[in-house]
This record gives C-alpha cells, structure tokens and sequence, in this order.
C-alpha cells in the first residue's frame, strides 16, 4: 500500500513497460497490483500496532522509573515491573512483524526497491544501525538488570530503550514522508539518486508526520493503559497500582488529546499545500463556485464515478474556516485532477471521519475524567470507567484510519 | 513512478496464495501473542507481585539463604 506514488506524476517511464503485470486471469475479481497491495496493507496494518504500543510504553517506563527514583515510591516500581513484561512481548511481535514488510519491498516492490531503493534503502538501514542497535542492546539491561545494575545504569539502560523508539520512529517517518513529498533527489538512468540528504530527510511533510505519530503513539498506549486501569477496577481490584494507572493514563490523555488535534490541524495544512488532491478526496469536495466557500461535508457517500458526495450533510463556510483558516477561502476541488490522478474519496472521506471521530471522543474522556478528578468521582463512576474500558482500542483503531487515509489518498 | 509501474511480476495466484498463507500465520502468532499480553495485563500489577512473595515465602530461610534478591525481574519472567 504505502510504496507506491513517489515523486506523483513524474513517471518514469523506462519501468512502466517492465512491471505491467495485469493478468488476464484475476482471482476472486482481483488483479496481482490489488493483491500485492492488499498483502502490503494486511501487514503493515499487523504490524503499525505493535510499534505504536512501543513507543508509548518505553517513554512510559521511563516515567515510572524516574518517579521511583525520585519519590522512592513502591507502586512506580511495581507498575515499571508489571509494564515493562507487556513491553517486551509486545516489542518481540513489533520486531517480527516488522521484518516481513522490509522483504516484501524486494519480494512484491522489487521495481519500485530498483528505482528508489537509493534513498529508502540507506534511510532503513540508518534505523537499523542508530535506532534498533541501540534498542536492543539496552533492552536487556532494562528487563533483566534490576537488581544486576546500579539503579542510575539501570535508569540509563531504560531511557536509551525509549530514544531508540523514538528515533526508529524518525527514521521511518522519513522515508514515507519522502515517498509522499519526495525532494533532494535526481532522476539518472531511470533510477532515484539522492543529490542532497538533509533534505530527504526533512522534506516538507516530516516534521507534521513525525509529531502526529509519536503523540499518537502515545495516546494509543495511554488509553491502552487507561483502559486495563478502568477494567481492574470495574472487577473491584482497587489498588494503589491500578488507580495510579488509570490517574497517570488520564492525564496524559487530557493533555495529549487536544495537542493532537492541533498538530493534525497543522499536518491537514501542510498537505493542503503540498497534496491538495488528497485534501479534496477527503473532503469529498468536487469543485469550487466562483467566490463561494467551501462547506464542510460532515456526512455524506463520495461516489467516484458520478464525479459528486451524495446524501451529502454539510456546514457552510466550515470547510473554508477549517483549511484556509479563512471565511470565504477556496480548496481546490477533485474535479481540477486528471481522473486516474484523484484519490479514492468513498474510502478516505470516512476513514479520515473515523480518526477524527475518536480523537474527539478522546477529548471528551480527558476532560471527563478529569472532572471526575475534580470532583473525586475518578475511581468510582462506572459509567466512566466503562467508557475508558471501550476507548481501550481507540488510540490504535485511529492510528489505523489515519494511515489508511494517507497511504489511499495518494 | 505509478503504483502499477512498481509492483514485481508476480501471478495473481501466486498472491493470493502467500496472502492467505499471511493471514493464518499472522492470525496464529499474533492471536497468540497478543492473548497473551492481554493475559498478562488482565492478571494485573498487583498479582504478579503476589506470586513473587509467594516463592520467597517458600525459599529456605537458614542464614545462608537469608539475603533475599526480592525483586528480580528475570526470576519473574521464569516463573511466569
């Protein structure tokens, strides 16, 4: 799924007789590109889970930790030692999963490894070497040196872990944001050859990328633990350690939240700028009357080949407030695209309307939750507590929406 | 570069089948994996440290032995 439109429109044409791969006899009504595409995006999906809890988890054990060290409180270091076992299992499936996709590049991508390979190739192996070595190189300290390491070692071992996380996630954020606003680079003998690698590297789309995953990731694992935190006391396991749980998961929840909607916000401009035709397949916006705004579709079913949104339910001047940050701004409308140039708009209309619908739903636990802080109903509302249990999955159902609109609508 | 210039010239045969190959074993060892840590997190923070007293309890307590290493994750890993 993701591999696919670098650079958009500057075909390379030398490859286009090489790979045409249509059979005439598809299975189950599918060609061999949707198939490799399906297999891609199966195992990307698969696999986007475990990180995202990695990520999350690492800085959280980095948190208990330090308030061990800090405060010399029991619950830190029995919650560090109940979390950090999660973390390993679920660090040994991120592994796994992850190396799949990295031989599927050559096994089902291979005419797209042999033109761009120059730039995705080096940028995964720097993971490799600054990122992963240096992950799993400490990870052995942090889960079995307790009580082998001094504890400021052991409180080392234990950040290290948590920066190889995040600079894995660096790296990997560069290459698809590359793929998706590709600069510093020259096209010689059909090949892509990397001319200037600071700006491969922080090519446009990066930066909003890069922000918006690690918060999400932190908001996955946040209403991940949130969620264990609410089910143990729903099953009146009230302890110190699950209320610290559940406190520390609202907190951040309350805090990453709304940080998350603004980084979206700006990450929705940046694309605006740089990919406009997925901003209006999003939008399911078609075209633009002289001097109107644009409304915002809150609901509606795109239909790509009668070229309108039907049943269309919208908001006028919202579009325009939201995008251009303006009154009467105007976004440019699918229609002003080639069609074989216009993302799939029935898909990534809902699938961005999914992400941004549990993002909101996340707000409201934070500040729900935080009123029940307030008014020292946090443990004990159950009707809380099950609305925190169900938002268990939403932080990685969102991340999954929020890819699956990226990657389609391109 | 377009989508369909990228992909390698395989059958739709031949994906279809590695496919359904990915999601049984993916569903086989991830499934397991993730009941798994499900399991775990359900057992809660609070059981684990239960059962680590438990085999201190149960450890001999003649002078030799008696500088206990109470907290050892690896010895939790094992016994879990």
């Amino acid at each position: 799924m993701p591999c696919a439109s670098i650079g958009g429109n500057s075909a390379d044409s030398a490859n286009s007789t090489l790979a045409t791969t249509m059979e005439v006899h598809p299975v189950f009504g599918l060609s061999a590109l949707e198939l490799a595409r399906i297999q891609f995006g199966f195992t990307v999906s698969f696999h986007i889970i475990f990180p995202a809890i990695t990520i999350g988890l690492a800085s959280y054990l980095v948190v208990l930790e330090g308030l061990w060290l800090w405060k010399k409180v029991a619950v830190f270091r029995d919650l560090y030692h109940f979390w950090s076992k999660i973390f390993a299992v679920n660090f040994a499936m991120g592994v796994v999963s992850g190396l799949v996709m990295a031989y599927e590049f050559g096994t089902n991508w291979s005419y797209f490894s042999a033109f761009a390979g120059g730039v995705t190739g080096p940028l995964l192996a720097y993971e490799v070497l600054t990122a992963f070595f240096l992950e799993a190189g400490f990870l052995g300290v942090a889960l079995f040196g307790w009580s082998k390491v001094g504890p400021t070692l052991h409180f080392f071992a234990t950040i290290m872990v948590a920066l190889g996380t995040l600079i894995s996630a660096t790296w990997i954020l560069a290459s698809n944001s590359w793929m998706q606003t590709p600069q510093g680079f020259e096209i010689i003998y059909g090949r892509i050859v990397p001319v200037d690698w600071l700006q491969v590297i922080f090519n446009p789309s990066f930066p909003y990328r890069l922000a918006h995953m690690v918060v999400a990731a932190y908001l996955a694992t946040a209403l991940f633990v949130g969620a264990s935190g609410a089910w143990h006391l729903l099953r009146r396991r009230d302890t110190l350690a699950v209320r610290t749980m559940l406190s520390m998961a609202t907190w951040m929840v309350l805090a990453a939240a709304p940080l998350q909607i603004l980084i979206g916000d700006q990450h929705g401009l940046n694309t605006l700028k740089h990919q406009p035709a997925k901003i209006a397949a999003i939008e399911g916006h078609w075209q633009n009357t002289h001097g109107e705004s644009v409304p915002l579709i809150l609901f509606g079913v795109p239909d790509m080949t009668a070229e309108t949104t039907h049943f269309a339910v919208s908001v006028p001047h919202l579009g325009s407030l939201l995008l251009t940050h303006s009154w009467d701004g105007q976004i440019p409308g699918l229609k002003e695209f080639a069609s074989e140039d216009r993302p799939n708009s029935t898909v990534v209309f809902w699938s961005f309307r999914v992400m941004v619908g549990l993002g909101m739903l996340m707000v409201l636990l934070g500040l729900w939750a935080a009123w029940a802080r307030f008014r020292c109903q946090l443990y004990r509302s159950r009707l809380l507590l099950h609305f925190a249990v169900l938002m268990g999955p939403a932080g990685l159902i969102a991340i999954l929406a929020g890819w699956f609109t990226t990657e389609i609508g391109r | 570069m377009r989508t369909s210039e990228a992909v390698s010239n395989h059958s739709p045969q031949e994906l279809s089948a590695t496919l359904a190959i990915f999601v049984l074993v993916y569903c086989a060892a991830f499934g397991t994996g993730i009941s798994y840590m499900i399991k775990l997190v359900a057992r809660g923070p609070d059981a684990s440290l239960g059962q680590a007293e438990e085999i201190l309890h149960r450890r001999p307590a003649r002078p030799l032995s008696a500088a206990p290493d109470n907290v050892d994750p690896a010895v939790d890993l094992v016994k879990d």
